[in-house]
């Protein structure tokens, strides 16, 4: 270890290699069995990686190879607190993706697998980079196989709503490429351990230190700023979400609304606060203000959707609304919160989509009109949703009530309007939630439910584990606090 | 200086090979042959630094390493073409030698325009790119669309041929040195007597119009359209970074200096030409015109590097000039083998040939820039080259929208090849060899490694 | 209120709707220093006490009078801590538990025997069949009702008291609260226990006493809503009696060394205790007697009664004011900001970009004239650009 090969390195190309492999392989059994062995393998290395933290295991955790050198980029990948947290919520998300819809048929599953792993290799890249090239190249890589994944196995409007969703992204990641260009002109010189020296240097540290006049951040932010608002999404750059959740096949986007959506706000955390902190803060009451809005009209418009999978992507705008606001409030108590909410609301809402998964395969339909009375005869889904449920509402004893506890109180503590305006959405939250499980839950069953049966094995096993990490963060987050204090604390101090 | 000589006289044999050979495989096996050569001579000029021919040309022509190693492209991209596209040259009608001694006629004056160092021999060049051009679109004989592009081609081309004179002219007229070397044209960086301005917007005209440049594109559309498609792929990729490497040297040697002074025209030129190629491209139907529009909006691309001149564009130029070149030439060899053009026509195309979907894939990424595609390398050199420029950064911002745009109509084929359904299986003309897919994908991982290492070709620039 | 039985005591009596009376009793020193909000505490809780216990004037199901008059204890106990009586409101939530679970347990033994039955109208004489409910009941009742010696009389004349130190008026409305808590709390009793019955014949023979299982709990719970308020008798009885007061002392010492309880003096405070007891007697033994003889469609239809049947139409108030709007607010977002103006923007983009791609083609004409003379165009507005800009 660390000679030989390092962490980061292992958490790229496990799933690169795996997913090519997928693309050869001929049955659908052994496709399935196949991915889900590198997935646990990935979160095993994952895991790994929580213990290694320290300063003595550098060698462990960073690798840095010759790319492109004149230019001044290399091929550096590295863990820090927080891409040690989304890399192991990316390495836990899809092995539990895989197992709960391990019965779903799609046609051509090889492809399926294979593409599902190039994606989560693509999004390990993006939290892993350290060299801002590199950081681009799979912030839009781990767009690909998801455009094809969204394109092929998804529902009846896919191919409009997918290639909506890539063209917002798209758009946006142009712009940051534009951005990451100026920046890097404005770099001082980088010299490699062989003695070449480039005139300019995609490096992380070289992009902190840029010399960049306050009138060029000014604009430069909101180059940046497109890219990670229409990943999130904030409002108002959000109307590609409810329709490519709608649209995409679940386990997809349950990838897209667990994890993709993290690369914006770790897009924010790593690439724009720290290279743009004057225009950060001259433009905080603006994000704020957008992100706030957001959260409160995103969860007015989850009160009217009748499509369940619209209603859980308005809840997620909310939600994530709340954390973009909570980074811009810059403190530590809010900035910790946003670290802790990222791994919450991916575990959350994967579970969420698990559950939606399994009412559709059974019955067919996602509307809320049209399912009643499922908890007669899925009494285990039913217990499993409303934990789940609660655990999205935030309640006490589940994990986001400590992450948005303390993003409260941190944007308390920055403006009070602002956090007595976000705080608005979770009452509304709590309303469409409630709604949504008193009204296909309880009741009569009809022709649609009456023939449903309880979940699997596998889905027990997954729910279970998702239930018992919503307790076990909401009752001890103190472990992922202290794996991110340092970024957090890295943060602010810029 | 090895690849002028040794492209006309390999072109002088391809002519007279139809005479003593009657097989119509065999004239393609020797193009192989003689274009593979040519990119040997080419190479050890660019290796070794000397020339087989010692002939003084009074400084009338210039090599350096920028010069060859775009020409070593050209000649590797034209090997490639021949590779793919080689069996449909044969089918576009009876004297296969003579079509294969037209292209390396065309790459004679590709090889002069690139080495130039005064206006007359640029104006060779050029007119020896065009001439055997003209043929060549019209070459489909019993073809009334062939023909009539032919013609236009011909009359616009004459056109802007006078126009260049013209510019020429004025130039020549406006320098106290009365020279036609490139280098003496300006000197010191102070306003230009109006007579050199003027010459130099006739010249910007012709060569916009030699680019397909808006607003002088409108033959480019007619003309890809209506050529034999083999031999539209090669015009529209080879032919045409020849020409916009021509521009470059130009610009970048006789008008340099005066940068300033001309960069508004420019920003213009590509503003128009972004805006008519991505937006028209669009609404097209038939793939073969949605590529000619598309070359275009590419063509808005490559001219950052007329408007920076800069490192960065030098490489950039180089870069975009290959992975435009492979992706193009791969699209085109596809299609040429197709029966139906229309975007349908390629309906299910995963299902029944994953390999041509695939390859097609990675060249529309490619042409898209979507990062590990050599596109995306060679946009973003074209887009560093303009930030450091410094002027105009809008400019910078409205391209990469275009860009997006771009995505639109290169992703409709994506979508029609992986996402939609056909009752009728794809119609070829011709069998799709094991050796064409071979060398489909040998095409497409090239465009996959320079996305990941342009410094493989970028290398030689700096030799 | 529409839960299980043995749900809805626990709840009413001891979990959920006290839980806001501890908070603002164990946060007591936040509210004394900010006399205001504890005089809008003080207000609400009797509002609350009073709408409620009209609410239950009028209600025949037996659980619906019982959530009321919870609703209506709840009042009371956020106005002794409007008012400083904090121990008295922490008293009356320890009694206040006793009795209510007394009641509902006893109306659940009451429902089970009449076979799911909760309408009130269709009960009467119950008290042949059931006598352990019966009277358990009744002792309920009279606690609740603030009879003396039962133990509601000594929490909610503690909180009284408090009222009228505080300011009388508060105290006034609050006797006259205590009085409808006794009259519709003996409406209950007489409706349900005596008379005669009214239900179906079926139900009839289904009538029979609880099993012990249900009335040793009652009896349990009985004897503590006797005795229950004994550990607070009041100086003027007992000195030194209020047990209670003792031991919560330490929890609200700040408060009170803050702003310390006026003192009544022994005659006054007698005197308030005894209006206060007759007036709720008088209601209880005017219930008693109205309702003995009740008899299906006695009652007449009017205005007030409308209104209070209904709630005071709070909860239409609320679907008018509240629901509705934010619904269609959300209708509006949805319908019209959602798809027109954000994405019909975003889709308009795409649309513009069609249109234009529709309207270019047309310059490519195909005819060589028109491609020179555009051409030409091109040319003149290149020199212009060069030459004058």
């Amino acid at each position: 270890m660390g000679t030989y090969i390092t962490f980061p390195e292992l958490l790229l190309w496990l799933p690169l290699l795996g997913g090519i492999a997928c693309f050869f392989m001929k049955e659908e059994r052994s496709v399935k069995a196949w991915s889900l062995v590198i997935a646990l393998l990935i979160l095993a290395v994952s895991v790994a990686t929580l213990f290694y933290t320290d300063g003595k295991y550098a060698t462990y955790n960073n690798v840095n190879y010759i790319w492109l050198k004149y230019l001044g980029n290399s091929f550096y990948i590295g863990l820090d607190g927080a891409s040690r947290l989304l890399t192991f919520l990316t390495a836990i998300g899809f092995p539990l993706i895989f197992l709960a819809t391990y019965k779903n048929k799609y046609k051509n599953p090889a492809s399926f697998y294979g593409l599902m792993l190039l994606s989560q290799a693509g999004l390990m890249g993006v939290f892993i980079s350290m060299d801002a090239l590199l950081f681009y190249f799979f912030w839009e890589l781990a767009l690909i196989p998801v455009y094809f994944l969204c394109s092929s196995w998804g529902g009846e409007r896919r191919i409009p709503a997918t290639f909506k969703f890539f063209v917002y992204t798209f758009v946006g990641s142009l712009l940051m490429l534009v951005g990451i260009i100026y920046v890097y002109l404005h770099t001082g010189q980088r010299s490699f351990e062989d003695g070449t020296i480039s005139a300019h240097s995609f490096a992380l540290s070289s992009f902190y230190n840029a010399s960049l006049s306050a009138a060029d951040q000014n604009w430069l932010f909101w180059l940046f700023f497109a890219a990670f608002a229409v990943k999130m999404p904030v409002f108002p750059f959000h109307t590609w979400q409810p329709d490519t959740y709608d649209q995409a096949p679940t386990s997809v986007t349950m990838v897209l609304s667990g994890i993709m959506v993290k690369m914006g706000l770790f897009g924010v955390i790593r690439w724009l606060i720290p290279i743009l902190p004057l225009a950060t803060i001259k433009f905080t009451h603006i994000v704020m203000i957008l992100s706030i809005a957001g959260m409160i009209y995103a969860s007015f418009l989850a009160l009217v959707q009748d499509n369940l999978k619209k209603l859980v992507a308005y809840s997620s705008i909310a939600h994530i609304g709340l954390m973009c606001a909570a980074i811009f409030a810059m403190n530590e108590l809010s900035v910790q919160g946003v670290m802790l909410q990222m791994f919450n609301h991916g575990i959350n809402i994967i579970g969420l989509w698990i559950v939606i998964d399994m009412i559709e395969q059974q019955t067919g339909v996602k509307h809320i009109s049209k399912l009643r009375g499922i908890a007669i005869k899925a009494p285990i889904l039913t217990i499993m949703l409303v934990i789940i449920a609660l655990a999205n509402i935030a309640l006490p004893l589940t994990n986001a009530f400590v992450g948005e506890f303390m993003m409260f109180a941190g944007l308390f503590a920055y403006n009070t309007w602002y956090a007595v305006a976000a705080i608005i959405s979770i009452i509304l939250a709590a309303i469409y939630t409630l709604n949504m499980i008193r009204k296909i839950f309880y009741g009569d069953t009809n022709s649609l439910t009456e023939n449903m049966k309880d979940i699997s094995f596998n889905q027990q096993l997954v729910l279970g584990l998702i239930v018992v990490l919503i307790f076990i963060m909401g009752v001890y987050p103190q472990p992922v606090i202290d794996l991110t204090k340092s970024a957090v604390t890295n943060l602010l101090k810029i | 200086m090895n690849a002028i000589i040794f492209s006309a006289a390999w072109g002088i044999v391809m002519m007279f090979s139809g005479v003593f050979i009657k097989s119509k495989q065999a004239p393609v096996y020797l193009a192989i042959t003689g274009i593979l050569l040519l990119f040997c001579v080419n190479g050890f000029e660019l290796y070794y630094g000397h020339s087989f021919f010692n002939i003084n040309t009074h400084d009338m022509l210039r090599t350096s390493s920028f010069n060859l190693s775009f020409l070593a492209v050209v000649f590797g991209c034209t090997l490639i073409y021949f590779l793919l596209s080689g069996s449909d040259i044969k089918k576009v009608g009876e004297h296969v030698g003579e079509y294969f001694a037209l292209i390396f006629f065309v790459l004679c004056g590709v090889a002069l325009s690139a080495t130039f160092n005064t206006l007359l021999l640029l104006f060779l060049g050029i007119e020896i790119i065009s001439i055997p051009l003209y043929i060549l679109t019209g070459s489909s004989k019993l073809n009334l669309k062939s023909n009539e592009a032919s013609l236009k081609y011909f009359l616009m081309g004459a056109f802007s041929t006078g126009i260049m004179l013209m510019g020429i002219a004025f130039i020549y007229g406006g320098n106290t040195a009365a020279s036609f070397y490139i280098n003496n044209i300006t000197l010191g960086s102070g306003p230009a007597p109006v007579m050199i301005i003027v010459g130099m917007v006739f010249l910007v005209i012709s060569l916009s119009f030699k680019v397909s440049a808006a607003p002088f594109h409108f033959w480019a559309p007619d003309v890809y359209d209506g050529a034999p498609t083999v031999f539209t792929s090669f015009m529209s990729t080879i032919v045409k970074v020849a020409s916009f490497f021509a521009f470059v040297r130009l610009f970048e040697n006789a008008f340099g200096n005066i940068q300033n002074q001309w960069q508004t025209l420019i920003v213009f030129i590509i503003i128009a030409t972004l805006l008519f190629g991505n937006i028209t491209a669009i609404f097209q139907q038939s793939v073969k015109r949605m590529l000619a529009y598309s070359s275009i909006a590419q063509a808005g691309f490559m001219l950052f590097a007329v408007f920076a001149i800069n490192d960065r564009a030098r490489e950039g130029l180089i870069l975009y000039s290959a992975a435009y070149s492979i992706a193009s030439i791969g699209i085109f060899a596809v299609l040429a083998k197709m029966n139906d053009y229309t975007i349908e026509g390629f309906n299910g195309m995963a299902k029944e040939h994953p390999v041509l979907a695939a390859c097609c894939t990675i060249f529309l990424l490619s042409l898209t820039g979507i990062p590990l595609t050599a596109g995306f390398q060679s946009k973003f050199f074209m887009l560093m080259a303009a930030v450091q420029n410094g002027h105009s950064f809008w400019l910078v911002i409205v391209a990469v929208l275009f860009a997006a745009i771009s995505a639109y109509y290169y992703f409709r084929i994506i979508q029609a090849m992986y996402f939609k359904d056909t009752e009728t299986p794809i119609s070829f003309n011709d069998h799709i060899s094991k050796g064409f897919r071979f060398m489909l994908a040998v095409s497409a991982s090239l465009i996959i490694i320079l996305g990941i290492f342009p410094e493989l070709l970028l290398g030689w620039l700096y030799h | 209120m529409a839960g299980p039985t043995p749900v809805s005591a626990l709840i009413h009596a001891a979990t959920m709707v006290t839980a806001g009376i501890y908070m603002i009793a164990r946060s007591n020193i936040l509210y004394t220093m900010a006399p205001v909000t504890q005089s809008v505490v003080a207000i609400v809780g009797l509002t609350t006490a009073i709408l409620a216990a009209t609410i239950a004037l009028k209600q025949n199901d037996i659980k619906k009078v019982l959530a009321y008059s919870t609703v209506s204890q709840l009042g009371y106990m956020f106005l002794g801590l409007g008012v400083g009586a904090y121990t008295g409101a922490v008293f009356h939530v320890m009694t206040h538990a006793f009795f209510k679970a007394l009641l509902f347990l006893g109306a659940g033994s009451v429902i089970h025997a009449m076979a799911g039955e909760q309408d009130m109208r269709n009960m009467g004489g119950l008290k042949k069949n059931m006598p352990v409910t019966h009277l358990t009941f009744l002792l309920g009742c009279l606690a609740i009702a603030g009879m003396p010696p039962f133990s509601g009389f000594f929490s909610k004349d503690e909180i009284l008291a408090a009222a009228f130190a505080n300011n009388s008026l508060l105290w006034i409305v609050g006797v006259i609260g205590a009085a409808l808590t006794a009259f519709y709390m003996f409406r209950l009793y007489a409706m349900t226990f005596t008379g005669k019955f009214r239900g179906s014949d079926a139900q009839a023979n289904h009538l029979h006493e609880s099993p012990s299982a249900i009335t040793i709990p009652l009896i349990i719970l009985a004897i503590l809503a006797v005795v229950g308020g004994w550990v607070g008798i009041p100086e003027i009885f007992v000195h030194g009696g209020h047990r209670l007061g003792n031991f919560l002392a330490p929890v609200f010492a700040q408060s009170l060394a803050h702003t310390p309880p006026p003192q009544l003096e022994h005659s006054k405070e007698l005197i308030i205790m005894g209006i206060s007891v007759l007036l709720s007697l008088i209601a209880l033994l005017y219930a008693w007697k109205k309702f003995s003889k009740y008899n299906k469609g006695s009652e007449k239809e009017n205005a007030i009664g409308n209104l209070l049947q209904n709630k005071w139409y709070v909860d239409e108030i609320y679907d008018a004011v509240i629901v509705k709007p934010l619904h269609n607010l959300a209708v509006f977002f949805n319908n019209v900001i959602e798809k027109n103006i954000i994405d019909g923007f975003v889709n308009g983009v795409g649309k513009a970009v069609n249109y234009g791609s529709r309207q270019m083609r047309w310059l490519q004409s195909g005819q060589v004239g028109a491609y020179v003379l555009l051409m030409v165009l091109g040319m003149l507005t290149l020199f212009i650009i060069q030459l004058f800009l």
